[in-house]
């Protein structure tokens, strides 16, 4: 018993700890790219490698360009994707990375991504999968 | 030496030549690397290269094929001395078309030989249709009537293996031998080269690789709903991708992406740019009788053999540069 629950306390250290590392790289690429900080509320962020499915990539920012009222989610993008819209300073949910060190981060695995924050910290990371991409994006206007 | 960073989003060599699509100007530029200069532009219609689309050009001859996903236009193939734009057959549509190798020529009776590689197959989602796609016959002939594409005959089968497991490749790495009637072709993570005559579709003989690491266990088809398990299977797996035959030396040249982590200890992805290159020198009894690492300053995904040397192309460099070499 005294074991398991050593173990259970191990585990549980190194999850967090594996989170909060996340969280530190996550506000970091942030602050250095975009000046902003994870926010406090519960905010969505959708991060697309320009690099994965141009299929699901071209699906993900017509939704951002048809939801450009919602303030809960940032779509973040490589610069690359300002030649396909031609007002990018009208939609505030859209994020172009100039750096494109968005197509390097781990968390969408060098495809796409919804990444679920709040109080400052990352919640949970869903994949974007290539067969439901766009149920996938209803369901994150939804929540 | 053109400036041509600023246009060029794809490009692909045929011989010579270098074929830049500028998205800006929606032209195809024909450069040549003879020359050091663009040879010619080629207006494409309007609908190229339009809002969120990709498109891939595929020289052959004086001929180019473009494929542009998630638009309007369909796969096309146009004619560099009419400039004449011809459809393919609408089947086509949800496929994307390769051109076997880099020395391919259309036949004087206008026929031609493609691939075709689907938009992505995954197994998970529906068995049955994986099981039959592999089952089809992978190579298809063509012929130009009336300025108009008619699809002939199909041929070449995939490894047996493809119908069962999954290994994130749709298409072999070919090249045309002995006066373009005869074609060599190895599956990306596999170690066999098959030699098929054009002209019956029939196998010729097998080469099985020794010694060099190059048969790939599948993904584990549970796991290949999204890209990413694929991105890591490809990055951290060997992948040969182009093969050319020494004509001199009669052996199998093989440009391989050697394995790399996908992730790094800073939280960083690796991708293709990032893994090493190099050639293997392959002998007709599948000997690896010599392996040549490719300097780092070499991007070898865009090269060609031209006079029994290979050029390949300078990586982050803003001007056009040629890196012409050969084996020892």
């Amino acid at each position: 018993m005294k074991k398991l629950l050593t173990t259970i306390i191990l585990l549980s250290f190194i999850c967090c700890n594996m989170i909060d590392r996340d969280t530190q790289f996550f506000s970091t690429y942030l602050k250095s790219v975009f000046n902003a900080d994870v926010p406090k509320s519960q905010h969505k962020f959708i991060l697309v490698s320009a690099n994965g499915c141009h299929g699901c990539n071209a699906l993900i920012l017509l939704h951002a360009m048809l939801k450009k009222d919602n303030n809960s989610n940032t779509y973040i993008f490589s610069s690359d994707v300002e030649e396909g819209i031609a007002k990018i300073q009208d939609y505030k949910n859209i994020w172009l990375d100039s750096s494109d060190k968005v197509n390097r981060l781990k968390f969408h695995g060098g495809n796409s991504c919804v990444m679920y924050t709040s109080s400052a910290k990352i919640d949970s990371i869903i994949l974007i999968n290539v067969e439901i991409v766009d149920s996938m994006l209803n369901s994150i206007e939804e929540r | 030496m053109p400036l041509l960073s600023t246009i060029i989003t794809k490009n692909y060599i045929s011989d010579s030549l270098l074929i830049i699509y500028s998205k800006k100007n929606k032209k195809l530029l024909i450069y040549s690397v003879e020359n050091h200069r663009i040879e010619r532009s080629i207006k494409l219609d309007n609908q190229i290269g339009s809002q969120n689309s990709n498109v891939y050009i595929n020289p052959f001859g004086k001929m180019y094929i473009l494929n542009s996903e998630f638009n309007s236009i369909s796969t096309r193939l146009i004619d560099d001395s009419t400039e004449l734009q011809m459809k393919f057959p609408s089947v086509l549509d949800s496929f994307t078309v390769y051109c076997l190798g880099s020395t391919f020529r259309i036949s004087a009776d206008s026929q031609f030989v493609l691939d075709k590689i689907p938009s992505y197959i995954s197994p998970i989602e529906n068995k049955e249709n994986f099981k039959n796609f592999f089952s089809m016959e992978m190579y298809r002939t063509y012929k130009i009537v009336d300025g108009s594409i008619r699809e002939l005959n199909n041929f070449g089968a995939f490894p047996e293996d493809y119908k069962e497991n999954f290994y994130n490749s749709f298409s072999p790495v070919s090249f045309f031998i002995e006066n373009d009637s005869v074609v060599s072709y190895i599956f990306d993570k596999t170690d066999y080269i098959y030699t098929v005559s054009l002209k019956t579709g029939k196998t010729l003989g097998t080469i099985k690789l020794k010694n060099g690491g190059f048969n790939t266990n599948p993904i584990n088809i549970e796991k290949t709903a999204d890209l990413s398990t694929a991105k890591k299977y490809d990055i951290q797996n060997r992948i040969s991708f182009i093969l050319f035959k020494d004509k001199v030396d009669d052996c199998y040249l093989l440009i391989v992406k050697e394995p790399i982590e996908f992730i790094n200890g800073d939280g960083t992805l690796n991708e293709w740019e990032d893994a090493p290159f190099s050639i293997y020198k392959v002998n007709m009894k599948g000997d690896i009788i010599e392996k040549v690492k490719i300097p780092d300053y070499i991007d070898p995904r865009y090269c060609i053999m031209y006079n029994n040397k290979i050029i390949m192309r300078r990586k982050h460099s803003k001007i056009v540069k040629f890196y012409i070499t050969h084996l020892p």
